[in-house]
């Protein structure tokens, strides 16, 4: 199956995530049937491994995305909205859905043509901007109301070589790694129960992550997520290279021994990987699963990413499948 | 007519690369009139009314859209694009295009590594990228040359209460008024010029009218509607579901008075919704038409689009027959 493809179809905007819990539960199905949403949204899964006292891994990928949300309905059919991590850059550019009540509303953003712009060429910002849903207004309150959520509309482009653009991609990419590496996993004995933390509110501050980790309280935790790849305005060693493996993460943050371990198990089956070196923060979920409780170790696998926060986020399935293999391998083996 | 809209919208045809658009549009009208192409691509057709034209009247319409041709390719297997056409900086970033089956992604710094200022402008176009996912330049080069035309990757379709959305209804809608009424019958003998390369300059028109060598000149076209959010009177240039738009001047033509105001006094007369365009701002085929051989009295016909030259344009539909009345309408009163 092509993870990425199914899961950056699913609608899960940051804070409301809920809705997809049952789709999750489905690609779990072969695995476990113990599939939760906690408190906050996270849709969290329990893999035993049949030893009693066995260690407890958690594999914490979060599920959101960025998102916004309505803060207006305004006359004409228009709406305006709050913006949760979207890179405002590319906003006039996408499509969007919102994702009203029991039906989405498509909007496209407004945008005047140069001559009648005050400044053309800046970037407005999130009170200036406004949509259009083509509805009147008072069909669009049947629809639309203030707080629903709004999401890049998805979207799947294959590129060349196994690579593809698509909405989402941070952080679906990640989930079809844990989902990978669980079917690459699957019928052999694994050293330790494995939690599967499909985890909510990432983009606005990794709520759902520390709390799903204080609730399950496992004894090491790898978390997923993607980073910064090459592009010509960033090179080496601000990013990764697309397509140059999995990036495994140090940082003062991170545990080195299960750092370590990670790369000891990638170095075992002979898969290719990238360092990503974080002097001071990870900007990810590890930040907050690390001092959850009484303090949890963390190491990182980060999938190379173009584009971030963007509709077109660019991912290359080869290290997609290479996270997979070293985590399967670590699931298997330690 | 709508759904031929739709189709036509949704094949691509960037300025300088219209031969599928025409060759579709061939296909739906031959046996409806004459047709032929001249030296620069133009269609031109002729369609027999059923009585003989006092005035010759030529339609006309662009079969081109706005879109990015390749200018080189680096060593990384990345693109340089140029805009071909009247595109907004804004329309750029982030956005998929395609060229038959390959999809390339314009590309640019990621927002968590941009300075704060540079947060608030967009990027030109020559600081972007275009990416296909090649992992090299020979890569990239078995599938791309400098000189192929990229499109907007996104399907136009039906949208909000009562309208259209995507690309390149700027002018497929008029193509399509047009193919609809070579397709029905008409009163009046009349001409029919698709034309190419409006975005780049109006290139097309000029010689389609020289060979035509029309008495009147009626440009099916789509231009701004600006009535959006906040924007309120004159400054919203057309409103949509006002009806079609009649031009007095834009920037590339002043408008002949009396058929400007035959046009309105038609649309009334026929109880067509019409609105007359509150900016003189843009410009059309009608630019190149009217200046033709020893000139042509030109009037357009405009549909109101919102967001035109994006990837995510408008029209009501309601504006589109309105326009499509209205031209066969004049027809009639300009002989």
């Amino acid at each position: 199956m092509n993870y990425l493809k199914t899961l950056s179809a699913l609608e899960a905007p940051s804070g409301a995530e809920h809705g997809v819990a049952p789709a999750l539960a489905e690609l779990l199905k072969p695995y476990t049937s113990d599939v939760r949403i906690t408190a906050l949204g996270s849709v969290v899964g329990v893999i035993p491994c049949g030893e009693p006292e066995a260690k407890k891994l958690m594999l914490d990928a979060h599920l959101d995305s960025v998102a916004a949300f309505v803060t207006e309905l305004v006359e004409g059919g228009f709406v305006r909205v709050g913006v949760v991590g979207m890179d405002r850059r590319v906003m006039l550019n996408a499509e969007f859905t919102i994702l009203g009540k029991g039906e989405n509303v498509r909007a496209v953003p407004c945008v005047l043509p140069p001559h009648l712009q005050k400044e053309s060429g800046k970037v407005p910002e999130d009170s200036e901007m406004a949509f259009d849903t083509g509805l009147p207004l008072d069909e669009l309150k049947k629809k639309a109301a203030i707080g629903d959520p709004v999401i890049f509309t998805p979207k799947y482009a294959e590129l060349l070589g196994g690579r593809a653009a698509c909405t989402s991609g941070d952080n679906r990419a990640s989930c079809a790694v844990v989902l990978r590496a669980l079917e690459l996993a699957k019928g052999k004995k694994a050293q330790s129960d494995v939690i599967v933390s499909f985890a909510s509110q990432e983009e606005s501050g990794g709520s759902g992550a520390c709390t799903a980790a204080f609730e399950y309280a496992p004894d090491e935790a790898i978390i997923l997520d993607v980073s910064f790849a090459q592009t010509p305005d960033t090179p080496y060693p601000k990013a990764g290279k697309l397509g140059g493996g999995v990036m495994i993460g140090f940082s003062p943050r991170l545990s080195r021994e299960l750092t370590d371990r990670l790369r000891a198990a990638a170095d075992r089956i002979g898969e290719a990987y990238q360092s990503e070196v974080m002097p001071r923060d990870t900007g990810t979920d590890a930040d907050e699963i690390a001092v959850s409780g009484k303090g949890i170790p963390c190491a990182m696998l980060s999938t190379p990413l173009r584009y971030m926060h963007t509709p077109a986020e660019v991912t290359d399935a080869a290290d997609i499948e290479s996270a997979a293999k070293i985590l399967a391998e670590y699931i298997i083996n330690g | 007519m709508l759904e031929l809209i739709k189709e036509l919208c949704n094949i691509d045809g960037v300025s300088g690369g219209e031969a599928p658009v025409r060759e579709r549009i061939i296909s739906l009208i031959d046996g409806f009139c004459e047709w032929s192409v001249d030296p620069l691509g133009n269609l031109l057709c002729f369609k027999k009314g059923r009585k003989p034209a006092n005035k010759k009247v030529m339609f006309a319409a662009h079969m081109d859209e706005v879109g990015f041709i390749v200018t080189g390719i680096d060593g990384e297997g990345f693109l340089k694009l140029g805009a071909v056409g009247g595109i907004l900086e804004s329309a750029l970033h982030g956005r998929v295009l395609r060229k038959g089956d390959l999809k390339c992604v314009i590309g640019g710094k990621t927002w968590h590594l941009v300075r704060n200022d540079d947060k608030k402008e967009y990027a030109k176009l020559d600081d972007l990228y275009g990416d296909i996912g090649a992992k090299s330049k020979e890569e990239a080069e078995k599938h791309v040359s400098p000189g192929d035309l990229f499109a907007f990757d996104v399907e136009t379709a039906d949208f909000g209460a009562n309208s259209l959305c995507g690309k390149a209804l700027d002018d497929r809608a008029g193509c399509a008024i047009m193919v609809d009424m070579i397709r029905s019958e008409l009163e009046y003998d009349a001409h029919f010029a698709f034309t190419v390369c409006e975005e780049v300059g109006l290139r097309g028109a000029g010689p389609a009218a020289f060979s035509v060598r029309p008495d009147v000149a009626v440009v099916l076209e789509s231009t701004t509607a600006a009535d959006i959010c906040g924007s309120e009177g004159g400054k919203r240039v057309t409103v949509q579901g006002d009806g079609v738009a009649v031009s007095f001047a834009d920037r590339a033509t002043l408008y002949d008075r009396e058929l400007f105001a035959l046009v309105c006094e038609t649309a009334e007369k026929n109880g067509i919704k019409f609105q007359v365009k509150s900016a003189i701002a843009g410009g059309n085929d009608s630019g190149s038409i009217h200046r033709a051989a020893a000139g042509v009295k030109t009037t357009a016909l405009s549909i109101p689009a919102r967001y035109i030259h994006t990837s995510q344009s408008t029209v009501n539909k309601a504006d589109v027959l309105a326009s499509r009345a209205l031209a066969e309408a004049v027809l009639s009163a300009a002989q």
